[in-house]
């Protein structure tokens, strides 16, 4: 028996799938994300990423899912080099993402006034794990975007398997997770959406465990200011990218590290680029160029 | 995979880079490229070989070693230490052993019935 619910959450839709599971097990699930969302949306001014961003330089107490939260956030942008950086939301704010347009909250508030150009970087964002306590330096913002989204897939599935099922998928938006057993076969398929089309898939992979995320530009953009603007910032200039991708996915063990490697593959200065990086972290992926082409890694044969 | 950890993947690309290599991947074989078209056959029962086949060559981007560089001021340091994190971080602890996903096996499996379980394609 598989269990399967669609709902909105994190201001994107949700895809649920519980293999030998029953309606309890998703209404679990369901809480549970909506649960850290109000720890973690910026535009909810009592979330605890708010609270943060409200408060700069003050040592915060918070739940050990936003301890999660900063330090996947912050182990990612060591992993990259600097490459995927949570503290580009100044650079967000001033580029006019400022409230929340795909679902529930107000407007994002700060301690400080945003300013255009690079992001701070994670240099001088405290974690204690033993305590629960983050502090943010002064001038520095925490976008959990689409990070957040990854390690809640990663957090939710585990549980879901823990409290019984065989098998567990949970797609927020696109940043998705798989865990043990497939509804069908001894293996998950995900599409890879051609984002020129979204009613054809680009490819599709099949894995027996991972995850999958997806970054394109032509998905959350919007006009400030006169100026077309999107949610991908290059955090050494604050600009978006312009290297003619269009979208890229990355195939890796978890749904966090995914969702980091693909927006680091958007914000490459060429396709290539993009390819080269993803496969020399052992990881897999692709690109869509603003051509409409496909360009694959190499290591993404496996799961073809 | 070998047993170098992420970030030496990472360093070692980009000495690599640094160095003048080439355009090649992982297997010292050209990168190649592969129209959107061509992919979606593929997907829909033609076998991964015959895929990669139908792939085209294409010449490295002679601009991709002067774009290779990382950032340029690197913002990777925090007052945090990842390593000397305790080990209750169980979802962190499991990717730094493994960041790949497991592929399904390599046996020849219609798969279209399942091509409707979910889908990735940016943040909706």
């Amino acid at each position: 028996m598989t269990a399967e619910r669609r709902m909105r959450v994190m201001g994107s839709e949700a895809h649920l799938l519980a293999v030998g599971g029953d309606e309890r097990l998703l209404d679990d699930a369901e809480q549970r994300l909506l649960d850290l969302e109000i720890k973690w949306s910026r535009f909810l001014p009592g979330s605890e990423v708010s609270r943060l961003n409200a408060q700069p330089g003050q040592e915060l107490a918070v739940s050990h899912d936003t301890v999660l939260l900063f330090s996947a956030a912050v182990e990612a942008n060591r992993l990259t080099l600097g490459w995927f950086d949570p503290t580009v939301l100044s650079a967000l704010l001033v580029k006019g993402y400022t409230s929340n347009r795909y679902g529930a909250g107000e407007e994002c508030r700060i301690g400080w006034q945003p300013t255009a150009g690079a992001a701070p970087g994670c240099r001088g964002i405290d974690i204690d794990p033993i305590l629960n306590i983050v502090r943010m330096p002064a001038g520095t913002g925490f976008d959990p975007g689409g990070i957040g989204k990854g390690l809640a897939a990663d957090l939710v599935t585990e549980e879901m398997i823990q409290a019984g099922a065989a098998g567990a998928l949970v797609n927020l938006g696109g940043d998705l997770r798989v865990r043990g057993q497939a509804p069908e076969t001894d293996f998950w398929v995900v599409d890879i959406e051609d984002p020129f089309n979204p009613d054809l898939p680009v490819l599709a992979v099949r894995m027996v465990e991972g995850a999958v995320a997806s970054s394109s530009t032509l998905i959350r953009n919007w006009v400030h200011r006169g100026r077309a603007e999107h949610h991908l910032i290059d955090p050494r200039t604050g600009d978006g990218p312009a290297n003619g991708v269009a979208a890229a996915s990355v195939v890796a063990g978890s749904g966090w590290m995914a969702e980091a490697f693909s927006k680091v593959a958007m914000l490459a200065p060429t396709p290539l680029d993009a390819l080269e990086l993803i496969d020399g972290v052992g990881l897999s992926g692709l690109v869509v160029k603003e051509d409409g082409t496909v360009e694959v890694s190499s290591g993404l044969g496996a799961f073809l | 995979m070998t047993d170098l950890s992420t970030e030496d993947r990472i360093r070692r690309l980009q000495e690599r880079r640094s160095a003048g290599a080439t355009g090649q991947g992982s297997n010292g074989r050209p990168k190649r490229t592969v129209p959107a078209k061509a992919s979606r056959v593929a997907v829909f029962g033609v076998s991964t070989t015959i895929m990669l086949g139908m792939m085209t060559g294409m010449a490295w981007n002679a601009g991709l070693q002067a774009v290779a560089a990382p950032p340029a001021a690197p913002s990777t340091e925090s007052s945090w230490t990842f390593m000397a994190s305790p080990p209750q971080y169980s979802v962190l602890e499991q990717t730094r052993s493994g960041v790949a996903a497991v592929p399904a096996p390599t046996t020849v499996t219609p798969i279209r019935q399942t091509l409707s379980i979910t889908r990735s394609g940016g943040s909706r």
